[in-house]
């Protein structure tokens, strides 16, 4: 490949965000050979609405590709490990939602159909009593799940909590040591021809040339802000700006807090140095609506992140769906950024139906959260509609193409939030209750022993970092 | 059964593959609910009697019941199947196997088809084929049992069996018959009906007797009599997009020892099947006849036998398509009588394996729920039609223009669900999978490379990659020749392991 003047470009992205540093980073190291860089814009200041964010187990995979270590993410973003969110109701109701499993299993029948027949005898135990992850977050314990798939240990997954600001440093001084080239003034606008970006307008009067642009410039949308939106409907929640940061104690850093309160509820993540509180509030303006890009990849321009989506902010799903925005775009390169209309249309079927899965998630909270303050709840979208028809009617899992949470998620969810089935599967009702009773209080005599050998979380960090150091150093980025 | 009594006796309709599948699936997995069930069928009648190719999900199936493998391949003269040969479908002259495994690996993200692509362009590729165990096997008439350990070339593969499926039946009626199945022998005349919820009451058989019911479950084959005749499920005809609606089948001797896939070979106006069991090779001849007669197509078959007819050819009359409801009140469809898919892919066993499963998930233990009348006909549904898709694509992917037919299926109109997936492959080689659809990647790969239908456009970054990428493709295909050269043939692991005792 010859090089391409210092104004041209195969790829350039558009932001300052993590969304940016990330996109810009991941194409580096998928086509090293190719000139990709980045500006920012001055819609897109480093302001960004997340002061924390929350990466589900997918996220390992990603950071592999991007050569960004766990150490890395623990030393430089003060990231902590997080199995799940403990979420209390009011009234003294709480249930956990963790991504790893919850019992086990059994003659063909999901493990929840066989606690409720346990709790339809009369055994005293909650639905999470019998996830390890759940013990473990609960005490604030952390260890790495084991290999051996049938060991117990096995049988939790983990995401991370980072923070944002140092998060965004550190891909940006990867990205840039990696060979992306920031260029020197903001984007002001894109040039149009024939319906595609045909050059970038600098606010310094310059222009620059790429085959491909990504607009990572968050709600402004710098690239493109006529582009249609498609509203998912109403996000009742909306965000306030109170951020709490309260210095780490002791504290635990393995769950998530999610309290609700009397129109709203506050979150409470853990850094290692840091706790840091949210609350939102049921919002009543129709502005408030959670809506994507109709097409987030138009002609030679793919929107990412806040660019494409403005979801609710329940369960922090911004890193979770870069994650799949980025995958997708991975397995969709555009061969020829001049024609890539299928690539874009497949694109957007998949990325829009994973919006509005996630939607359906966080509106299953919503609906429970103003039912709670005596407002009105936004009806559930067909899928959503459907799913909880079949849970609520036979405990029935139903899960779609495209979905970010996991069916032990949406279990969890739905059984802590008093969506209890009215049947079970005729598959669990072959063994009888006292033997099913037997064998599931013996899981939990096991996770009661495998939790109690377990450190605390801080206390495995710092055991991690020391094994690092001693066996020759922590990853190079 | 009213609708608000508990279900406590289950008819089943019909004693061919389907009945007593579902009677196995149902006295064994739901043994915990005190069920009765019954089965009627008429000797009279017979079955269907054809249906001897399968697919890896069979074993599941059979798992589930904890039959012992040696036993029932033994007993139904079964051999193992690794895939499936097409020959003269692309054009005439080119033959490919779709292997149930994995060709190649992907490297960091990137989809083999591309890297083999791409190497087959620089002149270093080789077949496609030979970056697949399963394929190898197959052609080399060899097998093994694939490995339980992840890292195994032996474990990128499964495999199902090639069967006499009347002698299943028989294997599966000893089964629920152990288990408390009760049989009825008697052809059904009449059927009585609530006059006010339309749920089927009771069975009246030509003897007089007359068997009631709460639940009733229609294996009456392509009759339907049970949810097409009296609850009035619409047949949805797709011939518009799968013209075939005949076959004419035979038996004949086997000459050469058995091997472990099917031959689905394209013929003027249809294509032929030849299915090697132990004791005999099965063929057919499954045609449209608007475009070729009856006699033809037994000439066609009978030219292309390997050696003389057992007997008598076998005339079957069917229709490509799906009752619109699978399930209506109390009654539910399974087998034939739900709809016909012709057995290009080996998919009708596992189409009543599906609706076995979907209707234990469900199964009405307490009253019947419009929920779960809903649920079952929408995952039957999604079933069909994306076995429907996968088949238009053998005929619709094609150059070939020999004939009236050929000419009709390379140009109808195909359903937008299989050209958005067509047009997504053929210019960017992407393969659309979900995540409830039987085929899976590689099927759908084996088909559009084997088909000619061959991406324009490559995920770009594989021109970039290094010698040791290609030398990495090399050595798995030498390690594929080396593996093959230490395996036994196909035929010696059948007699070791599972012979029938019949004269082959
Ligand atoms: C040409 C052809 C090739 C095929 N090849 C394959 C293949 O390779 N692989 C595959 O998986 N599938 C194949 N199939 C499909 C396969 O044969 C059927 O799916 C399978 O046999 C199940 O049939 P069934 O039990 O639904 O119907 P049938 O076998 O027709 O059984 C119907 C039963 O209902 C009874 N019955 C009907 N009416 C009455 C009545 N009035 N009173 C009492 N009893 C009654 C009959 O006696 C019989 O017992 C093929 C089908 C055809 C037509």
């Amino acid at each position: 490949m010859s090089p391409l003047p210092a104004s041209q470009f195969d790829l350039f992205v558009v932001g300052d965000g993590v969304a940016a540093w990330m996109a810009a980073l991941l194409m580096k190291r998928l086509q090293p050979g190719r000139a990709i860089g980045i500006a920012a814009c001055d819609a897109a200041g480093p302001g960004r609405d997340d002061p924390v964010l929350v990466a589900r187990p997918g996220f390992r995979a990603l950071m592999a590709r991007l050569g960004i270590s766990e150490i890395d993410l623990l030393e430089q973003c003060d990231a902590t490990f997080l199995l799940g969110t403990e979420h209390h109701l009011g009234g003294g109701g709480a249930f956990f939602q963790g991504c790893g499993a919850y019992g086990a299993p059994a003659n063909g029948a999901a493990f929840h159909h066989y606690f409720l027949r346990l709790r339809t005898a009369g055994a005293p135990y909650p639905y999470d009593t019998f996830s390890l992850g759940a013990a473990m977050a609960s005490q604030g314990k952390f260890i790495h799940p084991a290999d051996n798939p049938r060991a117990l240990e096995s049988s939790f997954d983990y995401g991370h909590v980072i923070e944002t600001a140092r998060f965004r440093d550190l891909l940006s001084q990867t990205a840039l040591s990696a060979g992306v080239v920031r260029t020197g003034a903001p984007v002001s606008e894109a040039i149009f021809t024939e319906g595609r970006i045909g050059s970038l307008q600098l606010e310094d009067g310059g222009h620059l040339e790429a085959g491909f642009y990504l607009d990572c410039s968050g709600p402004a949308r710098t690239l493109w802000p006529d582009n249609p939106i498609q509203v998912l409907g109403p996000a009742l929640l909306s965000q306030t700006a109170r951020v709490d940061r309260a210095e780490q104690g002791s504290g635990n850093l393995s769950r998530a807090l999610s309290t609700a309160g009397p129109s709203g509820w506050t979150s409470e993540l853990a850094l290692q140095s840091a706790r840091v509180c949210q609350t939102f509030e049921l919002a009543d303006s129709e502005e408030a609506n959670a809506h994507h890009l109709a097409a987030p990849w138009a002609g030679n321009c793919l929107a990412l992140g806040r660019a494409a989506h403005r979801l609710s902010p329940v369960h922090t799903p911004f890193l979770a769906l870069l994650e799949r925005e980025l995958d997708l775009l991975s397995a969709l390169l555009p061969a020829e950024p001049g024609a890539c209309e299928v690539e874009a249309r497949e694109y957007n079927r998949r990325i829009n139906e994973t919006y509005a899965r996630v939607h359906d998630f966080q509106t299953l909270f919503e609906i429970a959260i103003a039912t709670r303050a005596g407002k009105s709840a936004s009806a559930p979208s067909a899928p959503l509609a459907r799913k909880l028809e079949q849970f609520r009617s036979r405990g029935r899992m139903v899960m779609y193409d495209e979905e970010v949470f996991s069916e032990s998620e949406w279990t969890a969810a739905l059984i802590g939030l008093g969506h209890l089935p009215e049947r079970t599967s005729p598959l669990a009702s072959a063994a009888p209750i006292a033997a099913v009773r037997a064998n599931y209080e013996k899981l939990l005599h096991k996770i009661g022993q495998s939790t109690a050998r377990m450190p605390d979380q801080l206390a495995y960090i710092a055991h991690m970092q020391k094994m690092m150091r001693e066996s020759g150093g922590v990853d190079a980025v | 059964m009213e609708s608000g009594s508990t279900t406590r006796r289950v008819i089943i309709a019909g004693g061919g593959t389907a009945g007593w599948m579902t009677a196995a699936g149902l006295s064994h997995q739901l043994r915990g609910l005190g069920l009765e069930i019954l089965l009627v069928e008429s000797e009279q009648i017979g079955t269907v009697g054809v249906g001897e190719a399968t697919l890896p999900h069979m074993r599941f199936f059979n798992q589930s019941l904890g039959l012992d493998e040696r036993e029932l391949m033994a007993f139904t003269r079964a051999t193992f199947k690794l895939g499936i040969e097409f020959c003269d479908w692309g054009r005439i002259g080119d033959a490919y196997i779709h292997p149930f495994g994995d060709y190649g690996e992907d490297h960091e993200g990137i989809a083999f088809h591309h890297i083999w692509q791409h190497m087959q362009a620089t002149g270093q590729a080789g077949r496609i084929d030979s970056y697949s165990l399963p394929c190898m096997m197959s052609e080399a008439g060899k097998f093994a049992f694939p490995s339980s350990r992840p890292d195994d070339l032996l474990a990128t593969y499964s495999y199902a069996y090639q069967l006499d499926a009347g002698r299943y039946a028989q294997f599966l009626r000893r089964f629920s018959e152990r288990n408390g199945v009760r049989r009825i022998e008697g052809r059904i005349v009449d059927v009585a009906q609530d006059p006010e919820t339309g749920f089927i009451r009771e069975l009246k058989l030509e003897s007089g007797e007359t068997v009631a019911g709460d639940l009733f479950i229609d294996c009456t084959g392509f009759r339907a009599l049970l949810i097409g005749e009296t609850m009035g499920a619409r047949f949805m005809d797709w011939s518009d997009v799968l013209p075939c609606d005949r076959a004419i089948a035979v038996a004949c001797q086997s000459t050469a020892p058995s091997v472990a896939y099917t031959r689905a070979t394209a013929r003027k106006a249809g294509w032929q099947w030849r299915i090697p069991l132990q004791h005999r090779i099965g063929n057919g001849h499954v045609y449209a006849s608007a475009f070729v007669s009856d006699e033809e197509a037994g000439d066609i078959l009978l030219g292309n036998l390997e050696s003389a007819p057992n007997g008598e050819p076998k005339l079957l009359r069917f229709k490509a398509g799906q009752r619109d409801r699978q399930w209506i009140g109390n009654c539910v469809a399974v087998g034939l009588s739900s709809g016909f898919l012709e057995p290009l892919e080996s998919t009708s066993i596992y189409l009543i394996q599906a609706a076995i499963t979907a209707l234990i998930e469900v199964f009405p233990a307490g009253t019947v729920d419009a929920r779960d009348i809903a649920e079952f006909n929408r995952v039957m549904d999604l079933e069909y039609e994306r076995v429907r898709d996968f088949l238009i694509l053998h005929y619709h992917a094609t150059e070939r223009d020999d004939s009236a037919f050929w000419d009709y299926v390379r140009t109808m109109k195909i359903p937008d669900s299989l050209a958005y997936k067509m047009e997504l492959f053929r210019e960017r080689g992407i393969v659309v999978t979900y995540k409830d659809g039987l085929f899976l990647h590689p099927s759908w790969v084996a088909v559009y490379l084997g088909q000619r239908v061959v991406p324009e456009r490559c995920d770009p970054r594989v021109v970039e990659l290094g010698d040791e990428v290609w030398g990495k493709y090399a050595a798995l295909k030498d390690e594929i020749q080396t593996r093959m050269t230490g395996l036994q043939s196909h035929q010696e692991v059948i007699d070791a392991y599972c012979p029938s005792g019949e004269e082959a």
